[in-house]
């Protein structure tokens, strides 16, 4: 299969790719390509324009710092599992190993799965639990739009036409102990509940707990009930399952052919108790 | 149909330049622009891996890389493995461990090997499993595959020169 017939501009500069996204308002960005180059050979997408980023060299960022871990948008999986990331932040490297398999994660981009923004995407899990920031630029300059704010609906974000994703800004410390667990599709290795879990542990008591999970809902979604039951209680007197379980009514859940609401707000649930369970037994 | 590009890209030690549409995937370049057609088309939706070839010394499946994307790599597909006559300790491996059926998915399943084997990641049989995540074998013969893998890992040992870039297989000059 071959896409319809686009233009192509390799960007030297974000400048330089910004410009081509005003010009034409079909343009779009391409960076390791494996979700828009399929779904363009299918018709699904037919962009006008690509412009490639991929050799923008300020994409390619990696940095840490005590307050922040900079990982620029083009930054491939690969890469980023490789990198000392794992030492502060082992959630984002832990997750980044289960996307895919060894090719998909020698092209495949940070910024590609953030702006593709798939509802089972491993990776948006964990920007919901670390409260990332996604730093877009446009003519208008610099924003930063929270996690929170990024997934407005499957395969949608808060990204304007003419945006342009150029890093994403995880705040540092993030709690100590932190894991992502991924119930994979047998078939596709979708996430059909990934959850992305971090918390403390001071003096018996659970502190700073984030747990957010992926694949399970019609969208991505942060289990604020399951952390609020847990933070500030003691580990001897907390039940995983009861939080996991509430944790769980935060999602919406849609039935298809292959699986029900219930059975996905049950996998969901499960996922989150054994996330806990494992950092608590760590 | 959109103004054709000029790429340069580096196949199997030999250098070519060229220009194509930009859609040209990179698979299809290989295959019917240098007439390489080693490197086998499955599913061309980047599920299968009959297509991986080494970008840049890296695995990745060349029906979801545009040949625009390649400009200024190096290529290296199956024929770039070895002279022609002779064997790639990896391909010694398949063929002592009967490491293929049907053989469509092999070229595909040799240039992943061949990274893992310089990656020195053939010593545990889990690994090499999980590494095959991205190879689909209709001929569901993945035991002998992960055994060949092995195996190659070991001959690469014993054997590290590979043939030299200009005695390879490959473009046509």
């Amino acid at each position: 299969m071959i896409p319809a017939p686009f233009r192509y501009t390799r960007a030297a500069t974000v400048d330089e790719a910004m410009q081509v996204l005003q010009q034409d308002s079909d343009a779009k960005v391409l960076a390791g390509g494996h979700s828009l180059l399929p779904m363009m050979k299918l018709r699904l997408a037919r962009p006008s324009h690509l412009v490639d980023v991929t050799r923008i060299p300020e994409l390619s960022t990696l940095k840490m710092s005590s307050d922040v871990v900079v990982v620029g948008a083009a930054v491939r999986y690969a890469v980023l599992s490789q990198s000392r990331i794992a030492e502060v932040m082992p959630l984002l490297t832990e997750a980044v190993r289960l996307i895919a398999d060894p090719q998909v994660r020698h092209r495949g981009t940070v910024g590609g799965s953030a702006a593709h923004a798939d509802p089972a995407s491993d990776l948006a899990a964990v920007f919901l639990a670390t409260d990332a920031l996604f730093v877009v630029a446009s003519p208008r300059g610099i924003r930063r739009i929270p996690a929170a704010e990024w997934y407005v609906a499957p395969m949608v974000t808060a990204l304007a036409g003419d945006e342009m994703l150029v890093r994403v800004e995880f705040p540092q410390p993030q709690p100590a102990r932190q894991t992502y667990l991924k119930f994979a599709h047998p078939a596709s290795g979708y996430a059909l509940a990934g959850v992305a879990a971090m918390l403390d542990i001071q003096e018996g008591m659970i502190q700073h707990v984030r747990l957010a999970v992926t694949g399970a809902g019609a969208m991505p979604f942060r289990a604020r009930s399951a952390e609020q039951l847990l933070a500030g209680r003691p580990l001897a007197a907390v039940r995983f399952e009861e939080a996991a379980d509430a944790g769980a009514k935060d999602g919406e859940y849609l039935s298809d052919a292959q699986y029900s609401e219930e059975y996905r707000r049950n996998l969901a649930c499960v996922m989150m108790r054994r996330a806990l369970e494992k950092l608590a037994a760590e | 149909m959109e103004a054709r590009l000029s790429i340069q890209i580096t196949v199997n030690g030999k250098t070519v330049s060229d220009h194509v549409e930009p859609r040209t995937l990179l698979a299809h370049y290989l295959r019917d622009g240098l007439g390489l057609t080693g490197t086998h088309i499955g599913c061309d939706t980047s599920q299968c891996g009959a297509c991986t070839v080494l970008l840049d010394g890296e695995p990745v499946k060349s029906c979801t890389v545009l040949a625009v994307q390649a400009d200024g790599t190096q290529v290296m597909t199956v024929e770039g493995l070895a002279a022609p006559g002779t064997a790639h300790p990896v391909q010694q491996a398949f063929q002592e461990m009967h490491g293929l059926q049907c053989g469509f998915c092999t070229p595909g399943v040799l240039m992943l090997s061949t990274w893992l084997v310089q990656q020195h990641q053939t010593s545990d049989l889990r690994h090499i499993r999980e590494s095959l995540d991205g190879i689909i074998c209709r001929c569901t013969g993945y035991e002998n595959i992960v055994k060949a893998i092995a195996r190659a890992g070991e001959l690469a040992v014993d054997e590290p020169a590979a043939p030299a870039a200009s005695q390879r297989e490959g473009v046509p000059s």
